[in-house]
C-alpha cells in the first residue's frame, strides 16, 4: 500500500497580472501521494492550494504558468509537465489517470448538453468504448453514486438536479475512466453538511472499494480531521507543515497551522473558549515578505524571523515536515508566554429576565404564480408556527440547511414580510401587521447585519456615509459634528480607523467589510441584531477576528442577538441557546451545551454527527449517523413531521400528523412523537 | 415552452398595436393640407377639394379613420399612393423580393465570415490574429456603412470597372449575368457592418464560454482541444449570436436602405425614402407597418431558436 | 483587535476631517485619470476628440473661405494651394465645409444623446423601481419602438417633424432612448433588489431617500459609458440620414450631406466624397476608444490590477 502514485515536486506557478508584471502564486509546493491514500491539502482562499491542483493537470487559467518543477505519475522518472498542456499523453492521465472534482456544482457542469452524454463522454474518451457501451456505463456510474432512477435521468440537462445531485453527477463522470487519483477541489464546500457528509462517506467508501487514491484540497479542518490521512498545510504558495493527521492536529509545530486550530470553533467545545483570531490578513502575492510569509501575522514570531531567509520545509521527525525557523523549545517557550498573557476569560453574560422579542406562531407563506394570467398554481409555507422568545443579552442562534426557512425568518423578524399568522412582539408593540410607515420608528430597536459583506454595501457610497445613514433617518444627532463624532466612534468600537471613513467598499478587505455592516447595523443604538450569516462568506482565520468582536459589542452594549448560520459550530460556539430547524418548522430548542451533549429530535442528531470536528482523535471515537437522501424542497414537504421521510424512527403518525414543539428533558423543546 | 412562446406572441401583438396606432396619428401631423399633396396641386376648386377631402374620409373623426385603416390594412388594403397614384400593397409588393434577397444574401455572407473570425480572435487571443481581426472589426463598426459603399464603388466600378454601379434586375428581366454582377457590390457592402458586428460578438461570447467552469470541467476530463471548442463551447456561445442574428432578421426590410440608395436598387429602402420626400403618407404608414409586423416575426423566431438551442429556457418555465 | 497589521490602513496622523476629504476625492480622481490613461489607445481617443472639438470650436479661424459660399469661377477643382481640398459641384471650398461640418456633427451627437440619457434614465428609473402596470407600458412603448429599424423611424420622423439641428437632434434621441430605458431599468432592478437597500429600508429609509442616494449613482455612473460610445453612434446615424438627404436642410454643411452631393462626381474630385466620411469614422473612433477607457477606469477589478 506504501507504493508511491503521484510526486509534486517544487511547483512554482505564475500568475501574469496585466502590464505590470508576475506573481509567484506558488512557491514550490511538494506533495506525494500514495497507492489508495486519502490525504487533505488545506488552506485559507488564496493559498494556492487549488492552484497547486490545476498545476499539476496543468488546467491553470489563461494567465497562469507552471515556471518549475516536476510532477511524476508512478514513479517512472518522467516529468509530466514535459507534455504540453493539449497533448494526447497529457490529456490520457487528465481525466484517465487523475480525475478532479470541482467547487461550484452549479457551474462545472456544461448546462446544454445532458447529464449522460458528460459522463459518457468521459468513458468514450478514456476507456475506447462505443457510444452504446458508453450510455451503458454512464448509467452505470449513476446508480454507483446513487442517483435514483439512473436510466430515466440520463437525458436530463444539469439544472434539473439539485447541488448535491449534480456533484454527485461530477463524481460519476470522474470515476467512470477508472483513475488512480481523485481530487475533490471544495467539492463539498457549496453544499448542506449534511449533504457534505453523505458525499465525502460515499467517496471514502469508495476509495476503500476500488482503492483510489484521493486528494481532498478544503479550507475545513474539520473535513481533513475525518477523512485524511495524511495532511499538508499550505499558506501564501508554500506548504508549511505536513504530517500524519494526528500530528498536525496534535503535535502541530508550525505557528500557522497552531494559530489555526486555534481560531476556529469547534462542536465540542466547553462554553466559555475563547478564539484566539489570527491578526490581519494574508498578503497577496507581490506583496509577500522575502523571509518566512507567515512571520507578519505571526504571535510566536522572533526577532530575528524577519530578516532570515525564507524557511525550507525540514523534517522532524519521518513524515512530519515544517517549514519554520523556531525549534521546538523556542515554540513551547512562546507558546506558555502566549497562554499566561491570554485574553483571559470573558465576563459571564448578563442575560435579564426581560423579554426583548417574543415570537408567537409565526407563519409566512409565498404563492408560486405562472402563466400569462398569473394564475397561483401553488401556495407553501416558508415558515411555520415559529415560537421563541429572546431575552435581553441573550444569543440565540438559528441553524438549518438550505431551505429551512431561516432567511425568511430573519426577514419576516425584521418585518420585509409581513407575517401570515402569528404575533411578533418587539417589547411591547406588536409589530407583525404594522404597515412600512408605522414600522420605521420600530427598525431603530432592530437592526441586520447581511451575509455578504460586499453585497450589502453600495459600491457608491462611502463606508463613513453608509453608517451614518441610520443615523441621518432615525434623526439621532443633530449637528454635523455630532454625526461626525459618532460615527468615528462606531468605526472604532468595530476595531476600525476612522481614517477610512472616505474609502469605498471595494478598498476593503472583506472582513473589513463587515465590520463596516455591523457598525451600520449598531448606528441606531438597536438593542437587538439580526445577523444573516455574518460570517460565512470570510476567511477562516477571519471569522474568528468578527466573532470575537461581535462577543465583544454584546457584553460591552448589552445587545440580543439572533444569530443565524448554517455553520453548527460557529452558532454553538456564539449561542446561548440555539434554535434547529428543518423545512421551516422548529425541531429543536437547547441551551447550547445541553444541545451538543444530549440532543433529542432525530434530525440534530444527525446534522450533529454530520458536522465534522477538526480533531482526528475525537472524530475516531464518533459515530456518523448516516441520512438518506436530500433535503428536499420545501414545496414537498411531508404530511405530517417535515423529516418522516428521512427519519428512522418515523412511524405511521409521524407521516400523518405533524407534532408540536413540547417541553423534554434538559429543558430541551423538541417537535418529535419519539419518546 | 408553449407557454412561453404565446406570452412572447402576445407582447408582439401589442407592439404590433401600438407601432400602427404611433404611425398613424403621427403621420396625420405631417404639416400641411394632404388634399392639396394628394390633388398634385394647389389651384383646385372647392368641389374637387370637397371630393377629395371626403375621399380621404377626413371628415370622420381621427379614431374612426384609424378604425378604417386598420380594418383595411388586415385585407391587404393601404389605400391609394399619392405620389404613384397605385394601390400601395401593388408598390410594396413589388419591392419586397429585391430587398429581401439582398439582406438575405448579406445574412448569408456575414454570419459563417463572422463566427470564423470571432472564434479565431477568441482562439487566439492576445495574439496577433486577434489583433488583426479585432482591429479590422472595430474600423468596420465605426466606418459609415454609406462611406464604405462608395469607396469600393469608386474604386470597383468607377475606377478598375469591374462591375457595373448600378442597375439591379432578377434574371427574368436582365439576364443571369448581369444579376450576378449587379448582385455582389450590393451584397458585400450589406454584409461589411454585420460580419464586423458578428465577429465581435462571437469574440465576446467566446471568451465569456471560455472562463465557465465547464469547459475546465471538459479539459479535466481529458478531451481533445478539439471536441473542446467544437462541443462544449460552441453551442454555449453561439446562443448569444442568436440575438445578434435575430436583429439582423428584423431588419431585413429597412435595413438596406442606404445599399438601395447607393446602388439604386428599386426595394423598400428607395420607396420608403421617396415617400418621405413626396409625403407620400398612406405609402410611408405601410411601409412602417410591414416593417414592423416582420421584426416582430423575427423576434419570435430568434425565440424559437432559444428554446431549441437553450435546454434552461424551456425547462424554467416562466419566461421572464 | 486593535493591531491589525493591515497593508489598507495607514498609520493614525491628525488630519482634519476636510482635508482627508479633499485628499481622498483627489487620490481618487488621479487614480481614475491613471488607469484611463494607462493603455496608448485612450489616449489617441482622447487627443483625437479634442482635435475635432477644437476644430469645431475654431472653425472661422481655421477656414479660409466661407462654407456656403459659391464660386462658379471655381467648379469642382481637385486639392490645390487655394483650395486644399478642392471644390464641390457649386465652388464651395470642402475644406471650410470639412471644418464647419465637425460642429454639425459634434452639436447633434451631444445634443441628441443628452436629450436620450435625461428621458431614458427618467423612464428606465421610474419603470425598474416601480414595476407593475407602469413598467408595464414603458416597457411595451419601447420595444414597439425598437421593432422598426432606427434609420426607418428617423426618416418617418423627418417628414413629420422637420428637419432643423434641434429636430434632428429631437428624432435621432428617440431612437437611442429605448437602450437607455432598458439597461437603466436592468440596473435600477438590480439594485432595488440588493442587499444595500435592504439595510437601508431596515434602517428605515423611504422610497424617495433610497431611489436618491442609492439608485440614481449607481445608474449614473452605469450609464456614463453608454454616453460616450453614444455620441458616436448617434453621429454615425446624422450622417446616414444627411446622407439619404433628409438630413440638417441643405446649405449647412454636413459630413453625410457633403458625401451624398460628392457621390455624382466620384470620377472628378474624389475628394469631396470621400474625406468627410473618414472625418466621421476618425471621431466615432476616438469616442469609442476613449468609452472604452471610460469603462475599464470605472471598473473597480481593472483598476485594482494597475
Amino acid at each position: 500500500m506504501s507504493e508511491e502514485l503521484l510526486r509534486i515536486e517544487n511547483i512554482e506557478t505564475r500568475f501574469r497580472n496585466g502590464k505590470s508584471g508576475v506573481a509567484t502564486v506558488l512557491d514550490g509546493v511538494s506533495i506525494t501521494l500514495k497507492k489508495g491514500e486519502i490525504i487533505g491539502l488545506v488552506g485559507e482562499s488564496g493559498s494556492g492550494k487549488s492552484i497547486t491542483m490545476l498545476s499539476a493537470l496543468q488546467l491553470l487559467p489563461g494567465n497562469g504558468f507552471v515556471a518549475g518543477g516536476n510532477v511524476v505519475l508512478d514513479d517512472n522518472g518522467k516529468n509530466l509537465l514535459d507534455n504540453k498542456a493539449t497533448s494526447r499523453a497529457m490529456r490520457k492521465v487528465r481525466g484517465g489517470r487523475i480525475g478532479m472534482i470541482f467547487q461550484e456544482p452549479m457551474t462545472s457542469l456544461n448546462p446544454v448538453m445532458t447529464v449522460g452524454d458528460q459522463i459518457a463522454e468521459a468513458c468514450i474518451e478514456h476507456l475506447k468504448l462505443s457510444r452504446k457501451e458508453a450510455k451503458a456505463k454512464a448509467i452505470e456510474m449513476m446508480e454507483l453514486v446513487k442517483i435514483p432512477d439512473a436510466a430515466a435521468r440520463y437525458d436530463e440537462y444539469p439544472m434539473q438536479f439539485s447541488g448535491g445531485m449534480r456533484q454527485r453527477i461530477m463524481i460519476a463522470m470522474v470515476l467512470a475512466a477508472q483513475p488512480d487519483v481523485l481530487i475533490a477541489d471544495e467539492a463539498t464546500t457549496a453544499l448542506d453538511v449534511t449533504t457534505q457528509a453523505i458525499l465525502l462517506e460515499m467517496i471514502k467508501e469508495l476509495s476503500v472499494k476500488t482503492g483510489i487514491a484521493v486528494v481532498i484540497v478544503t479550507h475545513n479542518l474539520g473535513i481533513v480531521a475525518r477523512y485524511a490521512e495524511r495532511i499538508y498545510v499550505m499558506y501564501c504558495g508554500n506548504i508549511v507543515e505536513t504530517g500524519s493527521a494526528m500530528e498536525i492536529f496534535h503535535e502541530s509545530r508550525h505557528p500557522y497551522t497552531r494559530s489555526l486550530i486555534r481560531a476556529i470553533p469547534r462542536l465540542d467545545d466547553p462554553k466559555d473558549r475563547i478564539l484566539v483570531p489570527i491578526e490581519g490578513l494574508p498578503p497577496m502575492p507581490k506583496n509577500r515578505p522575502k523571509g518566512c510569509s507567515f512571520e507578519p501575522r505571526c504571535k510566536y514570531a522572533c526577532d530575528d524571523c524577519a530578516e532570515r531567509e525564507k524557511p525550507q520545509l525540514t523534517e522532524i521527525s519521518p513524515g512530519h515536515s515544517v517549514a519554520c525557523h523556531l525549534t521546538e523549545e523556542q515554540l513551547n517557550e512562546k507558546q506558555k508566554e502566549l497562554d499566561s498573557t491570554a485574553l483571559g476569560s470573558r465576563p459571564p453574560k448578563n442575560i435579564r429576565e426581560e423579554v426583548c422579542l417574543d415570537v408567537e406562531n409565526v407563519t409566512k407563506s409565498f404563492s408560486i404564480y405562472r402563466g400569462m394570467m398569473r394564475h397561483k398554481v401553488a401556495e407553501f409555507n416558508a415558515i411555520e408556527d415559529i415560537s421563541f422568545k429572546l431575552h435581553r443579552g441573550e444569543t440565540i442562534g438559528v441553524v438549518g440547511e438550505s431551505g429551512c426557512g431561516k432567511t425568511t425568518l430573519a426577514r419576516t423578524l425584521m418585518r420585509m414580510y409581513t407575517p401570515d399568522g402569528g404575533t411578533i412582539k418587539l417589547f411591547d408593540t406588536d409589530i407583525s401587521h404594522l404597515s412600512e410607515k408605522e414600522m420605521r420608528p420600530h427598525h431603530k430597536k432592530m437592526a441586520m447585519v447581511f451575509q455578504d459583506p460586499s453585497s450589502s454595501l453600495d459600491p457608491r457610497m462611502s463606508a463613513g456615509r453608509a453608517v451614518a445613514e441610520p443615523i441621518i433617518t432615525h434623526k439621532i444627532c443633530s449637528t454635523k459634528e455630532e454625526l461626525s463624532a459618532k460615527v468615528d466612534d462606531l468605526f472604532r468600537m468595530v476595531g476600525l480607523d476612522p481614517n477610512l471613513k472616505e474609502r469605498y467598499p471595494h478598498e476593503f478587505s472583506g472582513g473589513q467589510r463587515q465590520r463596516i455592516g455591523v457598525a451600520r447595523a449598531l448606528a441606531s443604538d438597536p438593542e437587538i441584531l439580526l445577523l444573516d450569516e455574518p460570517i460565512s462568506a470570510l476567511d477562516v482565520s477571519i471569522q474568528a477576528q468578527v466573532i470575537n468582536l461581535l462577543e465583544d459589542i454584546q457584553s460591552k452594549l448589552g445587545l440580543a442577538y439572533i444569530f443565524i448560520a448554517h455553520d453548527l459550530s460557529v452558532v454553538k460556539h456564539i449561542s446561548d441557546r440555539v434554535i434547529v430547524m428543518y423545512l421551516g418548522r422548529i425541531m429543536e430548542i437547547a441551551t447550547s451545551d445541553s444541545l451538543y451533549e444530549t440532543p433529542i429530535h432525530p434530525y440534530t442528531q444527525a446534522l450533529l454527527s454530520a458536522v465534522p470536528i477538526a480533531d482526528p482523535a475525537v472524530e475516531k471515537t464518533r459515530e456518523y449517523i448516516g441520512l438518506q437522501g436530500e433535503v428536499p424542497s420545501v414545496l414537498n414537504r411531508p404530511k405530517g413531521c417535515p423529516f418522516s421521510n428521512r427519519c428512522k424512527y418515523a412511524t405511521e403518525r409521524c407521516l400523518e400528523e405533524i407534532p408540536q414543539p413540547t417541553l423534554r428533558e434538559n429543558g430541551h423543546i423538541v417537535a418529535c412523537f419519539n419518546k | 415552452m408553449a407557454k412561453y412562446l404565446l406570452k412572447r406572441i402576445g407582447t408582439m401583438i401589442i407592439v404590433i398595436i401600438i407601432v400602427s396606432l404611433a404611425t398613424f396619428f403621427l403621420t396625420n401631423l405631417v404639416p400641411g393640407d394632404i388634399v392639396y399633396t394628394v390633388a398634385g396641386s394647389d389651384e383646385i376648386d372647392d368641389a374637387m377639394y370637397d371630393r377629395i377631402y371626403h375621399e380621404l374620409n377626413l371628415d370622420k373623426s381621427t379614431i374612426e379613420r384609424y378604425l378604417i385603416w386598420v380594418r383595411n390594412a388586415l385585407k391587404g388594403d393601404f389605400g391609394m399612393s399619392y405620389a404613384y397614384s397605385k394601390p400601395v400593397w401593388e408598390l410594396i409588393k413589388a419591392r419586397i423580393p429585391t430587398t429581401l434577397y439582398i439582406s438575405i444574401m448579406s445574412i448569408v455572407l456575414s454570419v459563417p465570415i463572422g463566427v470564423v473570425f470571432g472564434m479565431i480572435t477568441a482562439v487566439f487571443r492576445k495574439k496577433w490574429p486577434d489583433t488583426v481581426f479585432t482591429m479590422i472589426a472595430n474600423v468596420l463598426n465605426c466606418l459609415p456603412q454609406f462611406w464604405i459603399a462608395i469607396l469600393l464603388m469608386y474604386i470597383f466600378c468607377l475606377k478598375l470597372k469591374w462591375l457595373p454601379s448600378m442597375g439591379f434586375g432578377f434574371p427574368a428581366k436582365v439576364g443571369w449575368p448581369k444579376f450576378i454582377q449587379t448582385s455582389i457590390m450590393p451584397i458585400i457592402c450589406g454584409s461589411l457592418n454585420a460580419i464586423a458586428g458578428f465577429t465581435r460578438q462571437t469574440r465576446t461570447s467566446m471568451l465569456e464560454v471560455i472562463r465557465q467552469d465547464y469547459i475546465r470541467t471538459a479539459r479535466a476530463k481529458g478531451i481533445s482541444e478539439r471536441k473542446v471548442y467544437f462541443k462544449h463551447m460552441m453551442k454555449n456561445g453561439l446562443i448569444p449570436i442568436i440575438t445578434v442574428l435575430g436583429g439582423r432578421l428584423a431588419h431585413i426590410l429597412g435595413g438596406s436602405m442606404i445599399i438601395e440608395n447607393i446602388f439604386s436598387i428599386p426595394g423598400m429602402g428607395v420607396l420608403a425614402r421617396t415617400s418621405v420626400e413626396g409625403k407620400d403618407i398612406p405609402t410611408l404608414q405601410a411601409i412602417v407597418l410591414i416593417t414592423t409586423l416582420v421584426s416582430c416575426a423575427a423576434y419570435i423566431l430568434t425565440d424559437i431558436a432559444y428554446v431549441v438551442v437553450d435546454p434552461r429556457i424551456s425547462l424554467s418555465e416562466s419566461g421572464d | 483587535m486593535k493591531d491589525l497589521k493591515d497593508k489598507n490602513m495607514p498609520a493614525p496622523v491628525v488630519i482634519s476631517d476636510a482635508e482627508l476629504k479633499r485628499q481622498a476625492a483627489k487620490e481618487k480622481r488621479a487614480r481614475f485619470v491613471r488607469t484611463m490613461f494607462s493603455r496608448k489607445i485612450v489616449v489617441i481617443g482622447a487627443v483625437g476628440l479634442l482635435f475635432f472639438i477644437l476644430v469645431a470650436v475654431f472653425a472661422p479661424q481655421i477656414a479660409r473661405f466661407d462654407p456656403s459660399a459659391m464660386d462658379s469661377k471655381a467648379i469642382l477643382e481637385t486639392p490645390n494651394a487655394v483650395h486644399w481640398l478642392g471644390t464641390d459641384n457649386y465652388g464651395r471650398d470642402t475644406f471650410a465645409r470639412l471644418v464647419y461640418g465637425a460642429r454639425i456633427s459634434l452639436i447633434i451627437g451631444v445634443l441628441a444623446v443628452a436629450i436620450a440619457a435625461v428621458i431614458g434614465i427618467s423612464l428606465g428609473m421610474i419603470a425598474g423601481y416601480f414595476g407593475g402596470i407602469i413598467d408595464m407600458i414603458i416597457m411595451r412603448v419601447m420595444e414597439a419602438m425598437m421593432a422598426i429599424p432606427a434609420l426607418m423611424v428617423n426618416l418617418a420622423l423627418v417628414a413629420v417633424i422637420g428637419n432643423s439641428i434641434t429636430d434632428l437632434a429631437v428624432i435621432l434621441a428617440v431612437t437611442t432612448v429605448p437602450s437607455y430605458v432598458r439597461m437603466t431599468r436592468a440596473m435600477t432592478l438590480r439594485v432595488r433588489n440588493s442587499d444595500y437597500v435592504k439595510a437601508a429600508k431596515m434602517a428605515g429609509s423611504s422610497s424617495l431617500s433610497i431611489l436618491v442616494s442609492h439608485v440614481l449613482p449607481n445608474v449614473i455612473s452605469h450609464n456614463i459609458v453608454q454616453v460616450v460610445s453614444n455620441v458616436g453612434g448617434t453621429i454615425l446615424q446624422e450622417a446616414a440620414l444627411s446622407f439619404l438627404g433628409v438630413g440638417i436642410s441643405i446649405p449647412t454643411p454636413s459630413w453625410g450631406t457633403m458625401v451624398s452631393e460628392g457621390r455624382n462626381y466620384l470620377l472628378f474630385n474624389p475628394t469631396i466624397a470621400l474625406v468627410p466620411g473618414v472625418c466621421v469614422a476618425l471621431l466615432v473612433i476616438s469616442l469609442n476608444l476613449l468609452g472604452d477607457g471610460i469603462r475599464d477606469a470605472m471598473d473597480p477589478r481593472l483598476r485594482g490590477e494597475n
